[in-house]
């Protein structure tokens, strides 16, 4: 097989020409990632002491699993509950007990209330948005760290773009690739989408796209298909290995073709395509029928369950970010379970979404902590905003019905765990009606930053962009009061 | 930098009181070149020549050129320095930034300095007067440029914080009333204006979670606060300006690092000007290229740009372009085949650019295939095309002709209508898609002119199984969506934004929105009564193709467009122009038909030639082609209207202009560039490798290997693009690869990437594999038949890259002796169609 030392590997071949350039023709043997990580931070203007200390949390995870509940899952009614309120506040559900003593969580997610002991819940995360306010701009601040408006003069109506800032996934990848031939970053069942915008704030943006996730397209609840990732029965290793000779031979004769065609990354992508078919770790990974029956059911036989499921497989396969997206995408309509609750939203939280999420992110986490996995990746689950206190309100222009609820950034609450994040723990406080933090508010880009600090990056790491200009992870401090 | 605060205080309007916004405030900016050296100056040149102040409140300032020996000028009115003339320092003031008043009326001299030359600017001060202030001229502008009225503070649907005004000012009259008669009046203090509520908001002395929008002592303050002491009167809302004039005409920058000022003057119905620079927003639509920051535009690298300016409601735009250095440029213009090249050729000499050399004739027959009939040739047309002795342009012609004349010309292009038309079950059921389809393609058989398509699409009645045309409305379904999706497909213009407030990027209203839906208001479906006779597959049940035939009928009686505002019922009318009376009992479309389709429609031609000049190139002139809009420019204006008025004069003919493109020098050039055009993306100098779109690669395989893929429910045989359904189900490849489910009237439905997903998908997935290995393809009888290795690698060539090998790839190659040469074949094949000269139309 065509095989590309370095690639998966702790030396520099997974950087771009660029900062070949920049770091001297004759110094490339030897140099070595943290070389190259250490030269980003030296040429960070503003970088600051690093904030190296495992106490705190830094570098305690190898990997990050993010569940993105896209649309804006309701807060009061999920996790943080305000009984004391007014009833057009506080909605129809009641509070229950947690397996960790005053942690009370909403009534539909009973599951995930045993877990509680081994999680951490922010319950002051909390942003006033800046340029448009909807869930694309919303989307795109939470996986680049940054707002639309920086990139276009129409925000985020665009589809993605060259210039787009990239996902933070896109830059761990590129920061620290895997250590075994696997795929880096992986984003199940789809990629993001909003308004008719897909991946939008879901790819590497500057980075090229030799960086963008491995979007895996099936539902994992379904028999997934795993013919690209298995060799063919006619295609030996030794076959495989002379068709990669052949196409370079064919290719090289064309280097015009090669030329032109160059921003497409073809190369990258088909190294790591033949290198992914003949090693079948992708695949394995992929074969949730390896696990027993029982634990399926535990994570829930639809496709988030199943998708968390996955996604536990993909770390433990060497994956460093997996990203599960809400499997319906927000649109307001009552009878699917999409998390943009506008119009009723009791019945369809009660019926069709908690118990997916609950029992999903549940088994997720305990079966993490059994294998020990836990400990070294750090597990996020969240959506752009939550949702408005007072039932039957417009906040962003929207239509609401009498029992809807309109998107509100001002106040709402993440789930956080693994890596040294606090078990059993409550992050922040929101005030009486959930309208807004009264006590140490979270910036989503402060998760963003958390996120890199955990995996031992510092988020003030200057990477520079398309046109070499420097360009900071994120501008935005990590929370390190979650770590225990 | 008097912006850079402004631009703080934007950046923190809208911060919470927390604080914690203050993470997301803006970067530091991106840094920007050194400016290059400057050039010998041999005299100044001022824009304008002469100013005239009307009053003590009118501030103006002037553009100063340097003009250099060679007769080229740079801006130089960022180093410029200001002097009046002696007798009168007294009355003159002029800022920072070159902005000069006066409070006595005069003639007074100014001598303007720069790179050591002097000129001299002839001031005529006509009055002293000091005006009132007006909140439609003078106060709105501000609140629009402090970023009061965004759409993140106080211009949100809701307001913020019990103020509401108009999302960036475009309801003066309403945000007058907001501000003077919300809370009884107690945003002002007539008596002392300083204790007004509105400037102690504005100004942070109490509490303001926008923060200090407005600097206390500023010009905007003391505007605030002068007003206020006069009354907080209102002005008609006639005064607002009715025009915005951009300076200079023209912007050329020679190098990365240099500027160039710009002026914004509004002009107002009773015929005064105004230098409003300052309060306009100007933004650069693209920054990598050239940045804008208080009206002076910086280069930073080769290229064209358009800085967008916005003021009060009026929307322009002015190209910019940077040359770079070009020493040692000549222009080689290249032969003009059509009409066509001749802008192109223009073009390019003004900016420096050689276009590429001609591409070969292999290349052209494939390239030419693809993009007419979405398939490549075979091996045999190929050979046939490449062997036939002749004048090579005229060879091409006479291809182009017969891929016109060919079934699969009307084929691939109803695939691409019903892409637009959204043709897909999930609307239509699955005997709608084959009807519309079927429909699509017949008008395009007939080469049906555009014009007179778009009518009967829009115009149709009665049932959706008898006259298929009604698919179209029936897909959209109601008044709103047929507003935004007409106007796009067929004007190119997206009216989506103005559903819910003025469009924030462009002129469009909210009102025109509701009037233009007003045409589509009476348009109703009910089911009809051809069902279960008229499945589509036999045997299928009657729910399978559960939506089945649908009327389409005008109902008189209801349907009114109502403003989401006031709940009045809107007149129909169109955005811009004017259409005709509606007769009595007359369909409104048939009046609104007439002005779409019109050849007076400034839209309406020229957004089909500018889609399908698009189709050809990989990028249209004006591009993304379906968000035509002011700051969106055509990167070749000439060119547009040229195609533009030859698609009208030929009677809306699509062959016509497909034609015209095809048999242009423009598109016959190669993928390779030179040394002079291997940047330019814009304009047309060399083709572009293009990704074959999902059904093009599909066909494509299929015509290589000889082996078609099954699609579920259809017919054996049947090639990708003769899928009637944008849903059609059982074959992943297609939707991999980016096929749209024709949900959307944009272009951008169907995506045409390539990641790693894809290369999976190409080295190791059923699709490929099954086509290159099965024993009923071309290669298996090949192999078998033809002897000679050196032939066979020959038509594996030809069938899958439409091109002979070179000697060298010829002889490099070794199939393989006895069993093995049929799998050397395979994997030959196998390569080539993994090769980027397979995977790209170039």
């Amino acid at each position: 097989m065509i095989s590309i030392p370095g690639e998966y590997g702790a030396t520099c071949d997974g950087f771009s020409r660029r900062e070949f350039l920049r770091l001297g023709g004759a110094g490339i043997v030897g140099v070595t990632l943290s070389d190259i990580l250490r030269l980003q931070a030296e040429q960070a203007p503003n970088a600051g002491p690093a904030p190296g200390n495992p106490k705190n949390g830094w570098g305690r995870a190898k990997s990050v699993i993010i569940l993105y509940l896209q649309g804006g899952p309701s807060h009061i009614d999920i996790w943080d509950p305000k009984p004391d309120a007014p009833s057009n506040i506080r909605g129809d559900f009641k509070p229950i007990r947690s397996k960790v003593p005053g942690l009370f969580l909403s009534e539909v997610m009973p599951k995930l209330a045993q877990q509680m002991d081994k999680a951490t819940l922010i319950r002051s995360m909390s942003y006033t948005p800046v340029g448009l306010f909807n869930h694309t701009a919303a989307i795109y601040q939470i996986m680049t760290g940054y707002t639309p408006d920086r990139v276009s003069p129409s925000g985020q109506l665009e589809p993605p773009a060259p210039n787009d800032f990239p996902h933070f996934g896109s830059q761990i990848s590129r920061l620290r690739p895997p250590e075994v031939p696997m795929l880096p970053f992986v984003m199940l069942p789809r990629p993001l989408q909003e308004s008719n915008v897909i991946g939008k704030g879901g790819t590497a943006g500057f980075l090229g796209a030799a960086y963008d996730p491995y979007y895996f397209y099936q539902d994992p609840a379904q028999e997934i298909n795993l013919a690209d990732l298995t060799l063919r029965q006619e295609v030996s290793r030794e076959r495989l290995d002379r068709r990669a000779s052949l196409l370079k031979t064919v290719n090289d004769a064309m280097p015009d073709m090669e030329k032109a065609v160059g921003k497409y990354a073809l190369d990258s992508y088909y190294h790591k395509a033949f290198d992914l078919v003949s090693s079948g770790r992708a695949r394995d990974a992929f074969d949730l029928n390896k696990e027993p029956a029982t634990l399926r059911d535990r994570y829930g036989r639809h496709t988030f369950g199943q998708g968390c499921l996955l996604a536990r497989r993909l770390i433990e396969a060497g994956t460093r970010v997996v990203q599960m997206n809400w499997p319906a995408v927000s649109n307001g309509d009552p009878t699917v379970d999409a998390w943009d609750t506008h119009a009723a939203n009791f019945g369809p939280l009660r019926n069709l979404h908690c118990p997916k999420l609950d029992s999903g992110l549940a088994a997720l986490i305990e079966d993490m902590d059994q294998r020990g996995l836990l400990k070294e990746t750090l597990v996020v689950a969240l959506g752009e905003f939550g949702r408005s206190p007072r039932l039957g309100v417009s906040t962003s222009g929207n239509t609401n019905s009498p029992d809807g609820r309109d998107h509100w950034p001002y106040c709402y609450t993440a789930f956080i765990a693994g890596a040294g994040v606090g078990r059993g723990a409550v992050y922040g406080k929101s005030d009486a009606t959930g309208s807004s933090p009264s006590e140490n508010p979270v910036h989503p880009t402060q998760i963003v930053a958390t996120i890199y600090h955990a995996l031992g990056i510092d988020p003030h790491t200057m990477v520079l962009n398309h046109l070499n200009q420097p360009r900071e992870l994120v501008q935005a401090e990590p929370v390190l009061g979650l770590f225990s | 930098m008097p912006f850079r605060s402004i631009q703080s205080v934007l950046g923190l309007l809208c911060a919470s009181l927390t604080g914690v916004l203050v993470l997301a405030e803006r970067a530091p900016d991106s840094p920007l070149p050194p400016g290059p050296p400057l050039p010998e100056i041999s005299s100044l040149i001022i824009e304008p020549p002469t100013l005239r102040l009307e009053n003590a409140r009118d501030s103006r300032r002037v553009l100063v050129f340097g003009k250099r020996p060679d007769g080229r000028v740079i801006d130089l009115t960022a180093q410029a320095h200001f002097q009046a003339s002696q007798s009168s320092s007294n009355s003159l003031a002029i800022d920072d930034d070159g902005y000069i008043s006066s409070g006595k009326a005069a003639d007074v001299d100014v001598t303007i300095s720069a790179a050591g030359q002097t000129a001299t600017l002839p001031v005529h001060v006509a009055g002293a007067a000091l005006p009132p202030v007006g909140f439609v001229r003078d106060i709105e502008p501000i609140l629009g440029r402090v970023g009061c009225n965004q759409g993140t503070c106080h211009g949100s649907a809701k307001g913020k914080n019990g103020f509401k005004l108009s999302l960036r000012g475009y309801d003066p009259e309403y945000d007058y009333q907001a501000l003077v008669n919300d809370l009884s009046g107690r945003r002002f203090n007539r008596v002392n204006a300083d204790d007004s509520l509105m400037l102690l908001k504005a100004t942070a002395e109490v509490p303001h979670e926008g923060r200090q929008a407005i600097r206390p002592g500023s010009r905007y303050h003391a505007l605030l606060k002068q007003w206020i002491s006069e009354g907080a009167s209102f002005e008609e809302p006639t005064a607002r300006a009715t025009n915005i004039t951009i300076l200079p005409e023209k912007v050329e920058i020679d190098l990365p690092g240099r500027q160039q000022q710009l002026l914004v003057i509004a002009s107002y119905r009773d015929g005064t000007t105004r230098d409003v620079t300052r309060e306009a927003i100007l933004t650069s639509n693209n920054e990598e290229i050239a940045q804008v920051k208080n009206g002076q535009v910086t280069a930073v690298r080769r290229g064209e740009m358009a800085v967008l300016v916005r003021y009060e409601g009026i929307y322009s735009s002015r190209e910019v372009f940077i040359m770079g250095d070009r020493s040692g440029f000549e222009f080689a213009a290249m032969p003009e085949y059509n009409f066509v090249d001749h802008p192109i050729n223009t073009k390019m000499e003004r900016v420096k650019i050689n276009p590429s050399d001609l591409c070969t004739d292999a290349e052209f027959i494939r390239r030419a295939s693809l993009d007419l009939t979405g398939q490549p040739p075979t091996s045999d047309q190929v050979r046939a095309f490449l062997s036939q002795a002749g004048d090579s342009r005229v060879k091409r012609k006479e291809w182009v002709d017969q891929l016109m004349a060919s079934p699969a010309f009307p084929d691939f292009w109803a695939n691409k209508f019903a892409d637009l038309l959204q043709c897909n079950s999930e609307n239509l059921g699955r005997k709608g898609v084959v009807v519309f389809r079927n429909w699509i393609r017949e008008q395009l058989a007939a080469n049906r002119p555009y014009d007179q398509f778009v009518r009967d699409l829009l115009l149709a009645k009665g049932s959706t199984f008898e006259n298929p045309a009604g698919n179209y409305l029936r897909a959209l379904r109601d008044p709103g969506k047929m507003t935004e999706d007409v106007s796009q497909t067929f004007l190119g213009v997206r009216f989506n934004c103005n559903k819910c407030h003025d469009h924030p990027f462009e002129r469009w209203t909210q009102t025109q929105y509701y009037e233009f839906g007003a045409y589509f208001a009476q348009v109703a479906f009910k089911p009809g009564t051809l069902g279960r006779d008229h499945l589509i597959r036999p045997g299928a049940t009657y729910a399978e193709d559960q939506v089945s035939e649908a009327v389409v009928y005008q109902n008189y009686n209801g349907g009114e467009m109502r403003h989401p505002k006031n709940d009045k019922v809107m007149e129909p009318r169109p955005p811009y122009g004017k259409a005709r009376d509606i007769g009595a009992g007359e369909d409104r479309r048939a009046a609104l038909v007439d002005w779409l389709t019109s050849k007076d429609n400034p839209y309406f031609a020229r957004s089909a030639a500018n889609r399908f000049w698009s189709y050809f190139f990989g990028r249209g002139i004006i591009d993304p082609v379906d968000d035509i809009r002011a700051g969106n420019p055509p990167s070749n204006p000439e060119l547009l209207a040229a195609l533009t008025d030859d698609f009208i004069k030929s009677g809306f003919d699509l062959r016509h202009l497909m034609r015209t493109i095809c048999e242009s020098r423009a598109y016959q050039l190669s993928i390779v560039p030179n040394r002079w055009n291997a940047d330019d993306l814009v304009n047309f100098s060399h083709a572009q490798p293009r990704r074959l779109s999902a059904e093009q690669m599909l066909d494509a395989v299929s015509v290589a290997t000889g082996h078609r893929p099954q699609f579920k429910d259809m017919p054996a045989g049947l090639r990708a693009v003769e899928a009637p359904d944008g849903m059609v189900g059982g074959n992943e490849f297609l939707t991999l690869f980016g096929r749209p489910k024709r949900q959307s009237a944009c272009e951008c439905e169907r995506s045409s990437n390539v990641t790693l997903a894809h290369a999976l998908n190409l080295i190791n997935g059923p699709t490929l594999g099954d086509c290159v290995t099965s024993s009923d393809n071309h290669l298996a009888k090949l192999v078998s038949s033809e002897k000679d290795d050196r032939k066979v690698i020959e038509e594996v060539y030809l069938s899958c890259l439409s091109r002979p090998p070179t000697d060298k790839e010829s002889s490099e190659i070794k199939l393989g002796e006895g069993a093995k040469r049929l799998e050397g074949a395979q994997d030959l094949a196998w390569a080539l169609l993994n090769s980027p000269a397979f995977l790209f139309n170039r």
